[in-house]
């Protein structure tokens, strides 16, 4: 899966009705939430099979943030 | 004396019976039904965030008892109504295991408060297993140990109360927990079974789901009725249930699968050889994902979450009554996998023979 079908999955699932790029900083899109965390972890596992913790994706500031987690499996 | 227990290969938490069934299953749930269409306040009126949570998490409908009411009082419904529906006689019954975390008292435990409402023998064994979503099968493999020692009949309550415990104002906890107490008859088979048992524990989870305060090594005082509010604006005390949802999540998603792989291997069963495969009902979207990453079909994964929420240690009991199995069946095979608090972690592979399964009731509805 490349990166940019990664980000696609995350808007889908999140419901993030905003338009975003790798800049955008998660706080501000209304969507982002523990729900929002926790759904995206399961994307993490499901469509790139990387165990990625839930202190990881706590952490992450921003999409690219986000994105760069999952680094070593997009093509 | 029948040795129904086999020890299978080199693994210490991996057991094999052959001599013992579920011959009847019934829950019954708190009196007091809540629905989440009826409360969108407690969102703040946020319907995009409330149509996401129905839709992701399955938040509907669930069951809390009334103040008075406890687990042992849904318990005993249960296990009455049981009791007469499979015409057993109480001095036939030769243990009862209790699971809850809820219980009447401190000391002793609710397997005695149960054993005198029921009226069971002084012959009856009465013990108690302090766990959550994973103590039904836990309870489970203790009943088939005992059948295996030579008893004839064990039966198994399991319940929690959890709406006591929770803060109401806690957002992450309150609008998941059914309130209910479940029975389960085990009973020695002259017929051979095959049943499966895998358990796991681990004590690192310790934190990520527990009650801070209010027993011994933080007892209750003023700080600890503290009500105070976290990151994402839920309130509760030290005294109130806690859980690190994304934690507990991460644990769910990394082990459950593979437990999940390993009972199937280990009890050399593939899939397609279960009927249903009942998982903990910690909400919808944790069955939903499980049943998605082992690629099982939906219609073999019970999930019952929108209807009856997640019912903690009769969760899976109570999945099972609400699925009412199969009539045109004698014989069918089931797969059972609780998680949660500890952490712990257990499934097990059921052969089935015409149990009896009542449906749900709620408590004081019914005269058993």
């Amino acid at each position: 899966m490349k990166r940019a079908e990664f980000l696609q999955e995350i808007i889908d699932t999140v419901e993030i009705e905003d338009v975003i790029n790798e800049n955008t900083v998660l706080d501000d899109l209304e969507e982002w939430d523990s729900l929002a965390s926790i759904t995206t972890l399961a994307l993490f596992k499901q469509k790139l099979g990387l165990n990625v913790g839930a202190q990881e994706v706590k952490k992450c500031q921003t999409v690219k943030e986000l994105l760069d987690l999952g680094v070593a499996k997009y093509e | 004396m029948v040795i129904g227990l086999k020890r299978n290969g080199d693994l210490m938490s991996f057991f094999e019976f052959e001599n013992a069934k579920v011959a009847g299953i019934s829950v019954c749930l708190g009196e007091n039904v809540c629905l989440f269409d009826e409360q969108p306040e407690y969102y703040n009126n946020n319907e995009l965030l409330c149509r996401r949570l129905k839709k992701t998490i399955g938040f509907g409908k669930r069951y809390e008892a009334a103040e008075k009411t406890t687990t042992a009082d849904l318990c005993a419904e249960a296990a009455l109504k049981l009791i007469k529906s499979m015409r057993l006689d109480v001095n036939e019954i030769d243990a009862i295991i209790s699971v809850t975390q809820t219980p009447d008292y401190y000391m002793p435990g609710n397997a005695h408060v149960l054993h005198e409402r029921l009226n069971l023998s002084k012959n009856c064994l009465a013990l108690d297993v302090e766990l959550g979503c994973s103590g039904f099968v836990y309870a489970l493999f203790l009943s088939y140990l005992m059948i295996s020692a030579g008893m004839n009949r064990v039966l198994v309550v399991a319940g929690d109360t959890l709406s006591k415990v929770i803060n109401r104002k806690d957002r992450s906890e309150a609008p998941l927990f059914t309130d209910s107490g479940s029975a389960c008859i085990v009973e020695r088979t002259i017929q051979k079974t095959e049943s499966f048992f895998l358990l796991k524990s681990d004590g690192k989870g310790v934190t990520k789901m527990f009650q801070p305060a209010s027993a011994y090594r933080c007892p209750s005082d003023e700080n600890t009725k503290i009500e105070y509010m976290d990151r994402d604006g839920n309130i509760r005390s030290a005294e109130n249930f806690f859980m690190n949802g994304l934690e507990v999540f991460n644990f769910t998603l990394t082990e459950q699968p593979m437990m999940l792989q390993e009972l199937l291997t280990r009890s050399g069963k593939e899939a397609v050889d279960v009927d249903y495969f009942i998982f903990h009902q910690g909400n919808k979207y944790i069955v939903e994902t499980l049943a998605k990453s082992m690629k099982i079909p939906f219609d073999k994964v019970p999930c019952f979450f929108p209807e009856y929420g997640n019912q903690s240690s009769a969760s899976i009991p109570g999945t099972i009554c609400a699925q009412g199995m199969m009539k045109e069946k004698f014989s069918y095979s089931l797969v059972l996998q609780g998680f949660g608090i500890g952490y712990s972690w257990g499934g097990c592979f059921l052969d089935m023979r015409d149990p009896l399964i009542l449906p749900p009731f709620v408590y004081g509805e019914e005269n058993a």
